[in-house]
Order: C-alpha cells, then sequence, then structure tokens
C-alpha cells in the first residue's frame, strides 16, 4: 500500500488530532504531522512547498472516515 | 455563465474532461528542473450518483499522477465493508464551447479516486464533488445536456 508510513502516523495521532481539529486537512510527511489547513488545496500546496516532489498524505481529519458512495460499480483498485 | 451544450450518448450524458497533474505539483516538478508529463483527455460520464470523482486508474498511471491518500468507496457490491481505493491530487478541465478555446471549468487542484470502469466504456465520473459548483439540465426529450459553471 501507498503512503503506508503515513497512515500509520495517522493512525497513532489521531485522538490528538480530533481534540485540536477535528474537520481540518492533515498534512503527513512519514513520521510527522507537518500542518493542518482549512481546505485540501491549501494542504497540498503546502506540501509541495514543503517536501517537493517527496510523498505526503493530505486526509480530513474525523472520528469515522468519510465515505464515498457510486451508485455504479467498480472494480477494486490497487491502493 | 459559461455553459457546454451536448448530446446525450447511448452510455448517457458524457463528456471529454482533460486531466494533468496538479498545478502545485507541475510548479514543484518545474522548479527541479523536471519534464512535465502529457495531459491527457478522457472520457467521462456526468454522474449525480457518485459523491466523488473518480477516473479509470490505467488514465491516471498514464498522466502520471501521484497519490495524496485513500478513501472509503461503497459501491452496490460492497455490502456493509467499503472498498479502500486511491486519492490522487490532479487537475481537471472542462472545455468550452468555441471549439474548447475557452474552459468551462477548471480545477487546479483536486482528489479524484481511482476506480475501475473500463468494462463501462468510459474512463471517468464526473461526481458531484465537481457539480457542486454547476448546474446540470438533462433535457431527455431533447436528447441533450447542460452544464454551467
Amino acid at each position: 500500500m501507498a503512503l503506508e508510513r503515513e497512515q500509520e502516523t495517522y493512525q497513532r495521532e489521531l485522538a490528538r488530532l480530533l481534540a485540536e481539529a477535528s474537520g481540518k486537512y492533515v498534512l503527513i510527511h512519514g513520521n510527522e504531522v507537518a500542518g493542518l489547513y482549512d481546505t485540501y488545496q491549501d494542504a497540498i500546496r503546502e506540501g509541495y512547498l514543503k517536501f517537493k516532489l517527496e510523498p505526503f498524505m493530505v486526509k480530513r481529519v474525523a472520528v469515522t472516515e468519510q465515505a464515498q458512495y457510486i451508485t455504479r460499480d467498480l472494480a477494486p483498485c490497487r491502493t | 455563465m459559461p455553459h457546454v451544450m451536448l448530446s446525450n450518448s447511448s452510455d448517457g450524458p458524457v463528456l471529454e474532461a482533460v486531466l494533468w497533474i496538479s498545478r502545485p505539483r507541475q510548479e514543484a516538478m518545474l522548479a527541479a528542473g523536471l519534464v512535465l508529463p502529457k495531459a491527457m483527455r478522457f472520457r467521462a460520464l456526468v454522474d449525480t450518483g457518485a459523491s466523488c470523482t473518480c477516473v479509470n486508474q490505467e488514465v491516471i498511471d498514464a498522466v502520471g499522477l501521484i497519490q495524496s491518500g485513500t478513501t472509503q468507496i461503497h459501491t452496490p457490491s460492497t455490502g456493509n465493508a467499503p472498498a479502500v481505493c486511491g486519492v490522487y491530487d490532479a487537475q481537471i478541465l472542462v472545455p468550452g464551447m468555441q471549439d474548447g478555446a475557452v474552459p468551462l471549468c477548471h480545477f487546479e487542484s483536486l482528489p479524484v479516486v481511482a476506480a475501475n470502469l473500463s468494462s463501462q466504456s468510459i474512463d471517468g465520473l464526473i461526481g458531484r464533488d465537481l457539480l457542486a459548483h454547476a448546474v446540470l439540465i438533462y433535457h431527455g426529450p431533447g436528447v441533450f445536456f447542460s452544464l454551467s459553471y
């Protein structure tokens, strides 16, 4: 899975993130929480400014992840 | 208000959109002295039943989009356990009228979900995340639809 380390960091930091910034977008690079932003676009822009072309993850901070709904069937893709 | 008016195809309200790496990634690549990958046109169904915009994994790979996260997806076949799909940072442009010279809409950085729609004769779905900014008219008897931004 891509961004595995970032996913682990998100899970490890989730309780603190929920207390501080529920609903915001978190920028994670490796083991580091690099910032919290109001929009996805702000987090992405800052990610490229800080980490250039290195991998990073942007995710909305939420108790339960907001699932997406598609009424047409899709075959699963790699993650 | 910029708009397009297109005939409904046998697949429904389908348009050609352009997929590219996001503007922030373009700037980072240019700063690193790299050559930008080419943008790619893809055939997208305007789908009010999709909460997010999806693009075939093959198209995403061809354009060279980079994964920025994951998301959970419910479809008719996922049951109670949603599928986990990759989310990619992208730029999407929908060409407008006048031979596409003026874009209908242009999103410089947005999350798109990787899907596999290759058996459905389309490359992607324009979901409600993009339609949230638009006025969509589906005219059944006239066999056309229009999209305004």
